[in-house]
Formats: C-alpha cells, sequence, structure tokens
C-alpha cells in the first residue's frame, strides 16, 4: 500500500519538478534513471525486528526505519535547502503529515511555510598577506578558511588591518578591545578566545562565556565600521583537531534568510601561519600568548595588509518549513501551544571524501524526524493531550537555524500563546541507556514534569559534560532560536551512561562518531541504529509532552537563566 | 509637528488614487489626534532610498494598500545615500538601497540604535550602458567602458565599427549619492575615480532624455530604460533575463530593503508580501527579476 501511493506521489513530484525545473529539460535521461532507482528502492526490503522490546507505545520501529531510509538516501541529495532533495524530502514529510491527519497550518492551507533565501558559493579563492610589497600566499584549507561571504560583501584589495584581541566588549569587566583603536574600514584581526581568567568571577573563569561567540564578535567589529574579520584559529594551543573542525564545518555554500542581519568577509587563519601577520611587529605571535596568560593583551595597527581574489556565483530559492497541529482535547488550554521541532535539513553535497560526496546525514537529523514523524502518529491517534501540539520540522538548521528563526519571525500561531518548544535533533542510536540530559531543564521551573518522565523511564538526569559551557551548549540547534524569544525550551538527549556498554566504549563511540562521521558523508544509511534506543528515546520524549501538554502550571524561564528577560517581554505582550 | 507631517506626506510622489485614499485618511487621522502613526489599528510604513527601486516600491504599495486598508505607506526617492541617512535619523522604517550599507552608516546606526540593521532582500536589478541609437556600437569590452569614464579614451574615432562614427565622448554619470554610482564604479572602474569631465544626473529618466537627443554621448542606469535607446553588450555579454538570472552579465545587483532591526509585524508582513508569490509578479511587470518562485 505504501509504496503504491508513495511510487504514484513521487512520480507526480517529478512531472511537478519536471515543469518547475530549468535543470532537467534536458536530463530526461536521469529522470529517468531516478525513476529507476526509486523503484529498485522501494523494493529494497527493511528488515527490523521490534518484538522482543518494549515499546510501551507501540511506535511503529519499521515506519522509523522507512522514513530514515528516505531521507537518508542518496535520492534526497543531503537535504540542502534550495535542493531537489530539500524539495523532495518536504513533499515526503507533507504527504506523511496529512497521512497521519496534522492539520495544516501553512501558507495557503497547506503544510509549507515559503521561506526565501539566499545561497552564495565562493570559487578560485585566495588570501595575501602584502608585507612591505611582500607577497605571502596562504593555501586554502590548509592557512585559511572563508567563514563568512555574501555577494555584496567588500572584497579586500591590501586593505590596512588592525589587532583587536579577541574582538570583546564586555561593559560589566570593564574591559573594551576597541577602546583605544580605530577600525573604521579597516580589517580586524582577532583571536578566537576570551580574556584569560582563572577566576568565575572574571569572564567565567576557564569555561568559555558568552564573549567567545564568534556572532557576537563579529557583529561588534561591524559596529565599529570595520570590512571583515579575520579570526586566529586555536590561540595559544595546538590543537590540530579545531582546525579539522573548522575546515568540515565552512567547507558548504553560505546560505542565508533573505531578509537577514547584515554580515560581512569573515576569515579563520589557522594558528600555524598567523604568526606571518606579526613578523614586522614588536610581538610576535608567542609573545602575544604570553600577553594573553598574563592578562596584558592590546590592540594595536599591522604594518601587513590583506588581498582576497574570489569568483563567486549565487542563487535566490524558496525553501520550506513544514508545519501541523495536532489540536489539544482541553478546550479550556487548547489555544495554548507546544512546538515539537525537527530540523530536516542537511549538508547537502559537498566535498568527496572516499569518493562519497552526498552527506546524507542519517543521524542528524533524519532520525529525529522520522521519530518526530511517528510521534506525532501517537498524538493524532490517542490525543493525549490537553494543550495543542505544533510538529515543526524546519530547514536550513545547518546553516545557522534558519528556518526556525523564520518561523519566530513570521510565526502562524501566536508567540504569546506557545509556551514551549521540544526539539529533536540527535535521538539515541548507540545503546539503550541509564541516563538523560535534559538541555534547558536548569534553565526552567520543570523539577516535577522532569521527575515524573525520569521517574516513569526508569532514567536518572544526567550532566552536560563539562567542556561545553551550558549557555553555549544551548546555542547548537533550533531549540536555541525559540528560547532567545522567550519560550521556554528543551533538548533532550542521552547522557553517558549505557545499558549494555561500559563508559568507555561509550566515550570511544563518542569520540569517533564526532570525528569521523558527524558532518561527512558516512553518516549515512549504513549506520548501524540500535533501534531499541530509538524506542527507548521516543518513549522518554512522548512522556515529556504529554507532561508539559498536560501541567496547569507555567514553564517559565526561571530568574537567573539567560532568557528571563525574554520571556517577561513575551508574556508581558499578551 | 501637524504641519511638518503635512509637509512631509505632500512632497512624496503618489498616484492620483493614492493620493485621494491617503488624503482622506489623513484627514481621519488629523481629526482625532495629533500625529501619532498607528491609531485605531492604522499603521503607517515609511521608506526611502534608492531613485532606483522608487517606481517599484510604488507600485507594490499602491496593490499592498488596495489590500490592506488599515496600512498607509509611504514612499519617497533621493538614493540610497538620502535612504540610509534617513534611516539612521530615524525619519524611516525602512531604506531601499541597491548597494550595501557601508561601514560609516553602520557606525552611526550602531551608535545610535546598537543594532547594525537587517537587510530583505527583494528583487534583481540589471543596469546597462547606455548609448544613442544612431551609434553603431554594439559591444563594448568592460575596459574599453572603463577607459571612457576615467578619460582615456575620449573620442568615438577610437573604436574601429562598420560605418564611421566620430565625435567627442560625452560622458554622463548618475548622481553620487546613488547605489548605482558606487555599483558602477567598483563593477567597472575597480574603484577608480571618474574623470570630471562627465555631466551628472539625478534621476534614469533625465540620463535617457540626454543620450536620446545627444549622438555621442553614454550613460548608464536601470534596465527597464533598455527600449528607449540602445544598451551595449559588455565583454560580449548581452542584458537579457538568461545573462542576468544567472548572473554571467557583470553589471547586476540586488535590491533590498534596510531596516534597523527585526521590523514590527505589519513591516514584517508586507515584506512577506513582496517576496511572496503576487509581490514577485509585479517585480516582474516593472521590468526586474523576481528571485523568488514558487511550487507548490
Amino acid at each position: 500500500m505504501f509504496k503504491l501511493n508513495f511510487n504514484n506521489l513521487f512520480k507526480k513530484l517529478l512531472n511537478n519538478w519536471l515543469y518547475h525545473s530549468k535543470f532537467i529539460n534536458g536530463n530526461k535521461f536521469l529522470v529517468v534513471l531516478l525513476l529507476i532507482c526509486f523503484n529498485l528502492f522501494t523494493n529494497f526490503a527493511f528488515a527490523v525486528n521490534n518484538k522482543e522490546q518494549t515499546n510501551r507505545y507501540l511506535i511503529d520501529t519499521l515506519q522509523i526505519q522507512k522514513h530514515l531510509k528516505y531521507l537518508a538516501s542518496d535520492l534526497f541529495e543531503g537535504r540542502a535547502p534550495g535542493s531537489l532533495g530539500s524539495y523532495l524530502s518536504a513533499k515526503y514529510l507533507g504527504y506523511y503529515f496529512d497521512k497521519y491527519n496534522l492539520k495544516p497550518i501553512g501558507e495557503d492551507d497547506t503544510y509549507y511555510q515559503n521561506i526565501s533565501m539566499h545561497l552564495t558559493s565562493i570559487t578560485n579563492q585566495t588570501v595575501i598577506l602584502n608585507q612591505n610589497n611582500k607577497e605571502i600566499k596562504l593555501l586554502k584549507d590548509k592557512d585559511f578558511k572563508i567563514f563568512k561571504f555574501d555577494k555584496k560583501n567588500y572584497i579586500p584589495q591590501n586593505a590596512e588591518m588592525v589587532f583587536c584581541g579577541y574582538g570583546v566588549i564586555a561593559p560589566e569587566f570593564d574591559y573594551d578591545d576597541y577602546a583605544n583603536i580605530n577600525v573604521k574600514n579597516k580589517i580586524v584581526v582577532i583571536f578566537d578566545d576570551e580574556p584569560y581568567s582563572i577566576s568565575n568571577d572574571y569572564f567565567e573563569g576557564l569555561k568559555k562565556s558568552k564573549y567567545s561567540n564568534l556572532e557576537s564578535k563579529h557583529r561588534i567589529a561591524m559596529s565599529k565600521g570595520a570590512l571583515g574579520i579575520v579570526v586566529i584559529d586555536n590561540f595559544c594551543s595546538f590543537d590540530l583537531l579545531n582546525w579539522s573542525k573548522i575546515n568540515k564545518d565552512y567547507s558548504f555554500e553560505f546560505i542565508q534568510n533573505s531578509n537577514k542581519v547584515n554580515d560581512n568577509l569573515g576569515i579563520y587563519i589557522n594558528y600555524n601561519i598567523a604568526n606571518s601577520i606579526f613578523e614586522f611587529e614588536n610581538k610576535s605571535i608567542f609573545d602575544l600568548c604570553n600577553d594573553h596568560i598574563n592578562g596584558k593583551i592590546q590592540s594595536f595597527e599591522l604594518k601587513t595588509k590583506l588581498k582576497v581574489n574570489c569568483n563567486f556565483n549565487s542563487k535566490d530559492f524558496i525553501s520550506q518549513n513544514i508545519i501541523g497541529e495536532i489540536k489539544g482535547n482541553d478546550n479550556t488550554k487548547n489555544e495554548e501551544f507546544i512546538i515539537v521541532s525537527a530540523h530536516y535539513d542537511h549538508l547537502g553535497i559537498g566535498k568527496s571524501i572516499n569518493g562519497d560526496s552526498i552527506y546524507n546525514g542519517a543521524t542528524d537529523n533524519a532520525l529525529g524526524v522520522a521519530v518526530l514523524l511517528e510521534i506525532a502518529k501517537y498524538f493524532s491517534i490517542h490525543n493525549t493531550n490537553k494543550k495543542s501540539l505544533i510538529f515543526l520540522l524546519t530547514t536550513g538548521e545547518e546553516f545557522g537555524l534558519l528556518g526556525s528563526q523564520y518561523y519566530t519571525q513570521y510565526p502562524l500561531k501566536p508567540l504569546q500563546n506557545t509556551v514551549a518548544n521540544v526539539n529533536l535533533d540527535g535521538i539515541a542510536f548507540f545503546d539503550e541507556f541509564n541516563e538523560v540530559v535534559i538541555l534547558g531543564n536548569e534553565f526552567t521551573n520543570i523539577p516535577e514534569i522532569t521527575n515524573n518522565v525520569l521517574e516513569k523511564n526508569n532514567v536518572k538526569l544526567g550532566q552536560i559534560p563539562n567542556n561545553f559551557q551550558k549557555e553555549e551548549a544551548f546555542r547548537l540547534s533550533d531549540h536555541y532560536s525559540f528560547a532567545k524569544i522567550g519560550i521556554p525550551s528543551f533538548l533532550i538527549i542521552e547522557g553517558m551512561s549505557y545499558k549494555n556498554k561500559s563508559y568507555n566504549e561509550g566515550y570511544n563511540f563518542l569520540e569517533n562518531y564526532s570525528i569521523n562521521i558527524y558532518h561527512t558523508p558516512f553518516d549515512d544509511n549504513s549506520i548501524n541504529i540500535n533501534y531499541k534506543s530509538v524506542i527507548q528515546h521516543s518513549q522518554i520524549i512522548i512522556d515529556f509532552l504529554t507532561e508539559i501538554s498536560n501541567t496547569n502550571n507555567e514553564i517559565e524561564f526561571i530568574s537567573g537563566s539567560p532568557f528571563r528577560n525574554s520571556y517577561l517581554i513575551l508574556k508581558n505582550s499578551k | 509637528m501637524k504641519n511638518k507631517f503635512f509637509n512631509y506626506i505632500t512632497n512624496i510622489k503618489f498616484s492620483l488614487d493614492t493620493i485621494n485614499k491617503i488624503v482622506i485618511v489623513l484627514l481621519f487621522l488629523f481629526a482625532i489626534s495629533s500625529c501619532s502613526y498607528r491609531i485605531n489599528n492604522i499603521s503607517s510604513i515609511k521608506i526611502q532610498g534608492s531613485e532606483t527601486m522608487l517606481r517599484l516600491l510604488e507600485n507594490l504599495s499602491e496593490v499592498y494598500m488596495s489590500q490592506n486598508k488599515n496600512i498607509l505607506i509611504f514612499v519617497e526617492g533621493g538614493g540610497s545615500n538620502t535612504g540610509f541617512e534617513s534611516l539612521n535619523d530615524g525619519k524611516v522604517d525602512l531604506a531601499m538601497s541597491s548597494r550595501n550599507i557601508n561601514a560609516n552608516e553602520l557606525i552611526i546606526m550602531a551608535e545610535k540604535y546598537k543594532k547594525i540593521g537587517v537587510s530583505h532582500l527583494l528583487a534583481k536589478d540589471a543596469y546597462c550602458v547606455f548609448i544613442n541609437n544612431n551609434n553603431p556600437i554594439d559591444n563594448l569590452s568592460k575596459n574599453e567602458i572603463k577607459d571612457i569614464y576615467t578619460c582615456k579614451i575620449n573620442n568615438w574615432s577610437e573604436f574601429k565599427t562598420d560605418k564611421i562614427f566620430i565625435g567627442e565622448i560625452m560622458q554622463i554619470n548618475r548622481s553620487p549619492n546613488t547605489g548605482t554610482y558606487i555599483n558602477f564604479q567598483n563593477t567597472i572602474l575597480d574603484g577608480d575615480k571618474f574623470c570630471e569631465n562627465s555631466i551628472t544626473f539625478t534621476h534614469n529618466k533625465e540620463i535617457i532624455e540626454k543620450i536620446k537627443e545627444n549622438t555621442k554621448s553614454i550613460g548608464y542606469g536601470s534596465i527597464i530604460f533598455k527600449n528607449d535607446v540602445k544598451a551595449i553588450s559588455i565583454d560580449g555579454i548581452q542584458p537579457n533575463e538568461n545573462n542576468i538570472e544567472n548572473d554571467t552579465y557583470p553589471l547586476i545587483r540586488y535590491l533590498e530593503l534596510y531596516s534597523r532591526d527585526t521590523p514590527s509585524p505589519e513591516i514584517q508582513k508586507f515584506i512577506k508580501w513582496i517576496q511572496g508569490k503576487e509581490g514577485q509578479k509585479i517585480v516582474k511587470q516593472n521590468n526586474f527579476i523576481p528571485i523568488f518562485k514558487f511550487s507548490y
């Protein structure tokens, strides 16, 4: 039944695409090939054994596996916004929202919220340091990485540079890297760090405070009239992994919402080459490292100039959030809304590794989307929620939380009546677990709800690992967009204590995943998914949603949380 | 204050229908209040800036106001520089611009409002290099155009054509406070200065009229005038829709609205409408390039 229906849908979609896409004209061969691939794919046998596990809510494991296999297949091209794969994914997901009887609350009574986006890709990029007319050409990926670019950016041609410490202005610590220096129409060079301290009272000691946030540093530089920023990575350390992470994170095209905060050029420079910038200065990078430890970093003008050459292409397109509602069963509460979100996009097609260039994003976040669909089906059938549940599948999360940000600007249900967000990103697939981490829990007043959920599922509350600062960890997925505007938001992930694996096995697994799988083409359907842990995780989310949708208490960002003010503003605007 | 408001209104260019509508609503407003711009659910949106975008925004506003009776949209030209100036002075809600905000404008915005602005992409535009219809030239290289505007080439006789065409070149320039001027300077002149020989006009229409009148002239301006005078190819690339859409033609720019911060819900709704199906259709009707296509 499924196969027949979806085949028809797919053919219809392809015809639709054939009609709309210029690319397909003259590529009939490709269409035929896609159809053949698809038919082969639908005939693929899905094997799963779901009889053995405890499945309190009878979640359809087979269906989760099917969703995952489709969304993470090469046919869906890694689901980057603006791609055919993204378009097909959106249609697939809309089809299931309809099948599971969600009410369409998107534009024109559809499940879709159209978002206009702008893409820029750079080719032939070179960065040159000019020192007394001697040019040092930096090597792409090895020495530099452009991390922010837009077609309308100023492209420096021997622009003057200014070293501005960490690029931080922190009035509460009486600290200002821009206090005695003019950066107007110049390029600002900064360290990817913040003032050193071992005292928690000053820049939160050894933890990274909000002042390390690169986005804030970029905006501060712009507000001072800088034409762009150069960030020296990995300052005072030799962590090679950090550079490979930067290389990985910024290897894709730049996508922004068409209503975007102003941006200008941003370039990362590898610490290994950074000393070249200071070659003609009184201080080498090693002296500056000493100054950092001794709290003596000062800004100064640089003799080295910066030149960037590049070609770029741009594209404008519509990408879609997918949205549907399950009305609450209590007439006194169903005008309050809980957003259940998961991003369906991933990175698309990128740099080929071992001959594979499709970044399928099976665990990030096709699995989260598959789970969301089946959770939606559960609530659609049982309707145990008093408040209304808004199921929101977002686009553009990987490119800067674009879809969720857009929703907060153009909400389809009043934000004042939106009482919480539960975000699904990173469903457990390694092993069943004894601990959960609820990001957002520490910022809100839900101890009773948390206890009920933990008790029901026989798990304990774990902690965020120490090397993550709480607010920083909270910024990494769509729930941050909702928290920023004052909606209490949560992300539930598994803790580091597993049922059948030792701590060391868990640690090694996570380390291998984050280095070799996460954001690579190998996060695909070849990954071994433990469906018992998927079901366990799904049940915890269902219990959590049931609790927060049925509680009579208002969920709040508590005093002292970084989102308290936004919460009060939202609440008072009712 | 009322007089100031009235002066502001009367200085703006509107179609007659729009003026009638606005006058009626304003009389009502003055009758019940002083110069608050949001009374009894009537909201106003004030827009100023790019001359290139003026006609487009007027047309968009007219359609939008006819569908949304509680919105007044005031649109004024003056160039991108003026738009950013007014935005920073708090006189308008949105600046129309065909260029990015510059460092000076950003500093003022950051100091006054603690914001660095939000830009809203609306459409793509191409501008052309125009010559008189009697000029036999059809194509110039980017460097040849640069040489003309930096006065290294001063006579049409320096170009080989089938038909003899000689005479001193009259360079026509846009006003320096327009986005087109800055874009042309950056794209064609690589940031070099224009020579002082050129004559300057603020409006596209004035440039077109001058080119029609003077056979030896050369100017540049919006593609919407390409049927009035001769729009030449640059490096062999014609300014047609296909070349503009795929960014092959060099004189392309994005038309945007700028706000100081995330705009109010009323303004967001208006922008979303422009970016939507109906707004983009009007963009096309105004001879600009719609950039968003809808397919559900």
